[in-house]
């Protein structure tokens, strides 16, 4: 046997929705066979009912006035608005002319030549032909190999010159000398004519002659530090605050730290 | 013979002609008004609604489709129109500040509050017992407590048991799916029976305030 109250919690709302037809045929049928039982529910059945009576008895409002008119004026004030917002359709826009209409030209230009430059890849017959059939003789290969090493000595020589002429020259420190960490940043970072090796290396070069005790490894130490702010000053010359990634910081007065 | 929605929908759409609207207009402008006016409390917002809602409805009119019923489709307009305007007064009702002085000579009046300047009473929501007294009308306190229930169940209450529209056809206008629109009826007139129960108990003639 079914818990009567169990049975009533079940219908909560099935009550309300039988009142209001909104039940299937078999649900209203399951409801009234409760109801036939349950005193309870078929209390509760005649309060919904009372209600619902109650809330049909407020009396009902009417509109004072016919709106009809009153909407089809706001709406034909809405369609003229818009008309007035809308362009005359004889007006053209004074605009310059679209480029997106060119742009399926430069697509198919651009599909053009990357065919072009695939088929140029592929060896064509002609080539191949060309390949197989050409013969190199001793002759040829002899002054290829003359006009190769000729021009490699050239441009060997250039690039050497080149980089003599530009590049950062590491300042070479006395035997007795050792750097225990880096204070200059990596040579990359210095613009050319920014480079100071002159006070650096002068002053390295004139501690490296006055032998290696302890005190005066702590003086050369020293002057690299100082000789570092100098050059951390030329870092950043442009402000463009790049000292960071080279372990460079500022603090707010603008004074400049190293990070050993 | 009146002619159907569906039958007013199609020849509009075939001819544009506004008296047609204005016939769909005329069909529906009192109900849009009754449900406005009963969630709003106010017949002057209540007629902006009617006005908006088949301004909406106009400027939507493609957007409908013919397989849908057209009354759920106007009162969910009007709905959403209705909450617009009840949360824009929750707003205002939540930034209005109101200076107690008990002293003062402004009289308070609803509606048409002088902000800024102290008041020399506040209002109190709760039915006062000597006003409660002299409610003979039945229907005015049935009024008075439908305007307590909450937002959702006392749209749903008006709808149905006033407006007659089914479940299916609530869900429509309210968005919600008809198991919600059910258990909102149920809960609704669970409330509203113990909010008018001081008023028509069998036992006692009084307020509960006054038991």
């Amino acid at each position: 046997m079914q818990d009567p109250n169990l049975k009533c919690q079940q219908l909560e709302d099935a009550l309300d929705a039988y009142y209001d037809l909104e039940l299937s045929a078999e649900e209203a049928e399951a409801v009234e066979r409760h109801l036939a039982d349950c005193a309870a529910c078929t209390a509760r059945l005649a309060e919904i009912d009372s209600v619902v009576m109650q809330v049909k008895s407020v009396p009902e409002v009417q509109l004072s006035r016919d709106l009809s008119g009153d909407i089809e004026a706001k709406i034909l004030a809405l369609q003229n608005k818009a008309v007035e917002i809308a362009p005359p359709n004889n007006v053209v826009p004074f605009a310059p002319p679209s480029k997106k209409k060119y742009y399926w030209l430069a697509s198919a230009a651009a599909v053009f030549a990357l065919c072009l430059g695939l088929t140029q890849l592929k060896p064509t017959p002609d080539s191949a032909t060309l390949l197989t059939h050409s013969k190199v003789t001793p002759a040829d290969e002899q002054v290829t190999d003359q006009v190769t090493d000729q021009v490699t000595d050239q441009v060997t020589d250039q690039v050497t010159d080149h980089v003599r002429d530009h590049a950062y020259q590491k300042p070479v420190l006395p035997d007795h000398v050792v750097a225990t960490k880096p204070v200059v940043a990596p040579a990359l970072a210095i613009k050319p004519h920014q480079i100071p090796t002159t006070a650096t290396t002068q002053m390295l070069a004139a501690s490296g002659n006055s032998g290696g005790t302890k005190d005066h490894k702590q003086d050369i130490n020293q002057n690299q530090i100082n000789d570092s702010e100098e050059l951390v000053a030329l870092y950043d010359y442009d402000n463009t605050d790049n000292a960071s990634d080279l372990g460079i910081s500022t603090n707010e007065d603008g004074l400049y730290a190293i990070k050993l | 013979m009146d002619l159907s929605d569906e039958a007013l929908i199609k020849k509009y759409r075939a001819d544009g002609d506004m008296t047609v609207f204005t016939t769909l207009v005329k069909r529906y402008q009192n109900r849009v008004f009754v449900i406005a006016f009963r969630l709003l409390n106010n017949s002057e917002e209540a007629e902006e609604v009617v006005q908006d809602t088949f301004v909406k409805v106009h400027q939507n009119f493609d957007k409908f489709r013919t397989e849908n019923i057209f009354a759920s489709w106007i009162f969910r307009i009007a709905h959403n129109l209705c909450m617009d305007i009840l949360r824009q007064r929750l707003r205002k009702k939540s930034t209005v500040l109101v200076s107690f002085d008990p002293q003062s000579t402004v009289a308070e009046e609803e509606g048409d509050r002088i902000i800024n300047q102290p008041v020399s009473q506040l209002a109190d929501e709760q039915p006062n017992p000597s006003q409660s007294l002299d409610m003979s009308e039945q229907t005015n306190m049935v009024e008075r407590s439908l305007n307590k229930l909450p937002e959702a169940q006392k749209i749903v209450l008006i709808l149905h048991d006033l407006q007659g529209f089914s479940y299916s056809e609530i869900a429509e206008i309210v968005g919600a799916n008809i198991g919600t629109v059910r258990s909102r009826l149920h809960y609704g007139r669970i409330k509203l029976k113990e909010l008018l129960a001081p008023y028509f108990s069998s036992e006692v003639n009084l307020p509960a305030t006054f038991r």
